[in-house]
């Protein structure tokens, strides 16, 4: 006869293997209130909100000024524009669980002004038409909602100033015009 | 029947309900911890590695730890166009870095590319320290040599030169961050990114 105390711990170590099984497939999907989306960026007004340490636990470079606008079935594609700093920066549209879609940094764009359009494929070009825009940078996304991040090189003093104005003057609204 | 026998019959039954109980709930925090243990743990990963350092990417994961662990960090990562990331939580030893010890990032960093080195908790937290010193940048730490190798140290007690404290850290992990859009094609070798030295745990006699 299995000594009974071993058929429990066998017991136990299945319990285990389950429980282990379940929470690493289960976690990508049970995370995503983790990263933006607990951001709130309903008083935005057309502005992109800062995410740092202390509204996000999405692992961004403290270098950096990181900031967000959101995007979903509602408000559509969304077009950011603004003039961007001198120092680095870069441009991430992700879904709402933090998966990187696409990006954009200042060595894709001649301009230091940017004019981006935002948003699902199929949503672009109505939006393009809306806003009587031609010529337009855009990020083509395979879905409806997630977040821009804009991310832009604060790493001395002088880098700071400059990011701290170049994303008070950046814009980030609905793209379809009313 | 014999009455001992009708008062114990009913006792089986609540010792058997208690102890699948208590296996239960063991087996549900022994797999909950081991799961923490191994998302947390940079073994089960598939990720590239490059000297001490493993190059983290936050696009598609066929590795369910991978995926799990990603989720864990919240997003953020970089994209291909952006740049690379690269994490140690290792010394040059393949020792497991401690946050009551000290350490030194010595070596050469790509040129001509901007850099940042993070220091943080395994969880992405960032020390406490009054200055808001998390790291140092390309632009901000100090060189030597004609290679432009750097000398960054890291611990709780202050030492001369590029320092990071790691005040509130109860583990520790450094993030090296390359922006720029060739290296995700093109990464950096082992000889040209720094290397992690133990300078001893005792945070007085260090070397």
């Amino acid at each position: 006869m299995i000594d009974t105390g071993l058929r429990w711990f066998a017991a136990m170590l299945c319990v285990a293997g389950l429980t282990h099984i379940g929470a690493v497939l289960l976690a990508p999907g049970h995370s995503r209130d983790l990263a933006f989306t607990g951001v709130d960026t309903t008083a935005a007004d057309g502005k992109l909100v800062r995410v740092d340490d202390g509204n996000t636990v999405a692992d961004l470079d403290p270098a950096f000024l990181n900031a967000i606008c959101r995007f979903d079935a509602d408000t559509g594609p969304m077009r950011l524009s603004g003039a961007m700093p001198g120092t680095y920066w870069s441009i991430a549209a992700m879904s709402d669980d933090g998966r990187i879609l696409a990006t954009l940094s200042r060595e894709d764009l001649r301009s230091a002004h940017i004019d981006l359009l935002v948003g699902r494929t199929a949503a672009l070009d109505a939006a393009r038409q809306s806003a009587g825009i031609d010529s337009i940078e855009t990020m083509s996304l395979p879905v409806d909602t997630g977040f821009v991040l804009v991310r832009l090189f604060a790493g001395d003093l002088d880098g700071r100033g400059r990011a701290e104005t170049a994303l008070s003057g950046l814009e980030c609204r609905p793209a379809l015009v009313d | 029947m014999h009455p001992t026998r009708l008062l114990a019959d009913p006792v089986v039954p609540v010792l058997s309900i208690l102890r699948f109980i208590l296996i239960t709930l063991a087996g549900i925090l022994l797999g909950l911890a081991s799961a923490w243990w191994a998302v947390g743990s940079l073994r089960f990963d598939s990720a590239r590695s490059i000297g001490q350092w493993s190059m983290l990417d936050d696009g598609a994961k066929t590795n369910p730890y991978e995926a799990a662990r990603a989720a864990r960090r919240g997003g953020g990562g970089l994209g291909p166009s952006e740049g690379i990331e690269l994490i140690t939580e290792v010394d040059a030893d393949n020792k497991p870095l401690d946050a009551a010890c000290a350490y030194l990032v010595a070596g050469p960093m790509p040129q001509g590319v901007l850099w940042t080195l993070t220091v943080s908790d395994r969880d992405g937290r960032l020390p406490r320290n009054p200055a808001r010193r998390f790291g140092f940048t390309s632009l901000d730490a100090m060189t030597f040599e004609s290679t432009r190798q750097v000398r960054i140290s890291i611990g709780h007690a202050v030492r001369p030169g590029d320092f990071v404290a790691t005040s509130g850290l109860s583990s520790l992990r450094l993030t090296l961050r390359l922006y720029s859009p060739t290296l995700a094609a093109r990464a950096p070798s082992g000889d040209q990114l720094p290397s992690v030295t133990s300078l001893g745990c005792q945070e007085g006699d260090a070397s």
